[in-house]
């Protein structure tokens, strides 16, 4: 009978935090939806504005015309920070109510943070792919599934506009999406990068950072080597590495996933690169946070993780002596 | 005019020069790869035979199989052919086909430690042989195809190239697709 009550006394207590924790969200949401708006509108009435003033018929004087454009364009410099502020809180709540708990469910979390991702020159170090002049990355998962390392994060890799003297070039953005890094069942000798087909027709085979020492390399499956191109710098040990069942099982994955795959072999490790052009675990800003959809959503960006080691069969250390 | 004919005459040559050289070259890079291939395969083999010895040494210890004087019959050395690769490769094929047998009898035998890991090592060593299989082959093929194809053939036939012998798969695997129906 006092265990019972205690049972439900505890189970009231956690349904009234999350209840709090819900609302609390909710209310951040709808500042970070709030803020959005209203930069929107301001900037809108502003460019109106400045444009009235512009013209000829004018009544304000040029130094009032200068000292207004200046208070707008400060404005509007300060405007992505506050509501990068306000995004940043409503995310790291989002991730450690909602999130957090879903991932938990599947891994061994050892580390998770919204605020920083795999640093740039872990993706540097596998000379796949260049990596640009503005790097961004948050949403940090480092932990465990089925005994398998692993960690991930939102990765943005771009060169941004530079301006010269008369050419402003736009920006190329070399990768969006997902990056991926597993322990490796087996231990090899040798650097192998795989690219999906559909990465290098969008024209980015300019932007690969392969070594001079690296030589494509072409295996026996006719269906692998219609949609993947592979470079490595020791043939015989990519052969080791990319056995016939992991090339049916990355054909498979390859269908699977949305945006094309991008793999690096290295240092016992497997990068993968999923570009996607969108992040995971982002929260919903104009829309409600309905648990239900918002938890398939959540459900989907983990199964992204899963499928590579189940699909790979990562967790088969069959050649290790540990 | 004669100017501009004989202009891109000379263009044409030096382009045909530059691919007899470039070609000539490529089939000279594979024929360097199916060499570094063939003596990853006779490493992969030196390896399977002294982990397939240390294996047959414990199991020794627990019962003789027929099979085991095989290993006395190989001679490994640097540098043999395909040909003779698929030899010692068959035979150590039977070796280890026969210590699984003894394991299976021998239950004692499996689930020492010591065998375990060696087996390991062994389904690791047969690994790499295997994939130095499959490299040797992919080059072999690529140059196959080299010296079959139009204009390559050109430039191979005039080097005088000779086809190259893939690596032929056991004898004894291929057998294990025959279906027999009458039973």
């Amino acid at each position: 009978m006092f265990c019972r009550f205690v049972l439900r006394k505890m189970i009231n207590r956690d349904l009234l935090r999350l209840a709090e924790d819900l609302e609390k969200l909710d209310k951040l949401r709808r500042q970070t939806r709030n803020s959005i708006i209203f930069a929107g509108v301001f900037i809108l009435v502003m460019t109106f504005c400045m444009w009235k003033l512009m013209s000829p018929d004018s009544p304000v004087s040029v130094p009032i015309y200068y000292s207004s454009f200046f208070i707008f364009a400060s404005i509007i410099g300060a405007l992505p920070v506050t509501i990068g502020k306000i995004r940043r809180r409503y995310k790291k709540l989002y991730n450690a109510v909602i999130v957090r708990n879903s991932l938990e469910r599947y891994f061994e979390i050892e580390e998770f943070n919204s605020d920083y991702g795999i640093p740039k020159n872990t993706i540097d170090s596998t000379n796949m792919i260049r990596t640009g002049n503005c790097y961004k990355t948050d949403d940090l998962i480092r932990g465990r599934y089925k005994d398998i390392y692993f960690m991930q994060s939102d990765v943005l890799m771009e060169d941004r506009a530079s301006y010269s003297q008369y050419i402003k070039s736009k920006p190329i953005t070399y990768f969006k999406g997902r990056w991926m890094i597993f322990e490796f069942n087996k231990r090899f000798k040798c650097d192998l990068m795989v690219f999906e087909k559909a990465f290098m027709i969008t024209g980015k085979k300019r932007m690969l950072a392969l070594d001079s020492g690296i030589e494509k390399v072409e295996f026996e499956s006719a269906a692998f080597t219609s949609h993947f191109d592979c470079y490595t710098n020791n043939q015989t040990e990519a052969f080791y590495v990319m056995t016939p069942q992991l090339m049916e099982a990355l054909e498979t994955l390859r269908e699977n996933t949305s945006g094309a795959l991008l793999l690096c072999f290295k240092n016992n490790m497997l990068h993968v690169g999923v570009n996607s052009g969108k992040w995971a675990f982002e929260p919903p800003i104009f829309s409600p946070i309905d648990v239900s959809s918002v938890g398939a959503e959540i459900e989907k960006d983990i199964m992204l993780i899963t499928q590579f080691v189940d699909g790979l069969k990562l967790n088969e250390k069959v050649y290790k002596n540990d | 005019m004669w100017k501009y004919v004989l202009a891109v005459l000379a263009v044409l040559v030096v382009a045909c020069i530059i691919w007899y050289i470039k070609t000539f070259n490529k089939i000279k890079s594979t024929q360097v790869k199916i060499d570094e291939t063939l003596s990853g395969i006779d490493v992969a083999l030196t390896k399977r035979f002294d982990m397939l010895s240390k294996l047959l040494d414990i199991t020794k210890a627990y019962a003789q199989h027929e099979k085991f004087t095989l290993i006395e019959t190989i001679r490994m050395r640097s540098g043999m052919s395909v040909q003779e690769c698929s030899e010692v490769n068959s035979k150590l094929d039977e070796i280890a086909r026969s210590i699984r047998i003894t394991a299976e009898a021998y239950p004692e035998l499996k689930s020492s430690e010591n065998f375990k890991q060696l087996q390991i090592t062994v389904a690791d060593v047969e690994e790499h042989l295997s994939a130095s299989r499959r490299a040797y082959n992919a080059n072999v093929s690529a140059y196959n195809q080299m010296l079959v194809t139009f204009p390559s053939s050109i430039v191979a036939g005039r080097i005088g190239a000779q086809k190259a012998e893939f690596f032929q798969a056991e004898t004894e695997k291929k057998e294990d697709v025959k279906m027999d129906f009458n039973s």
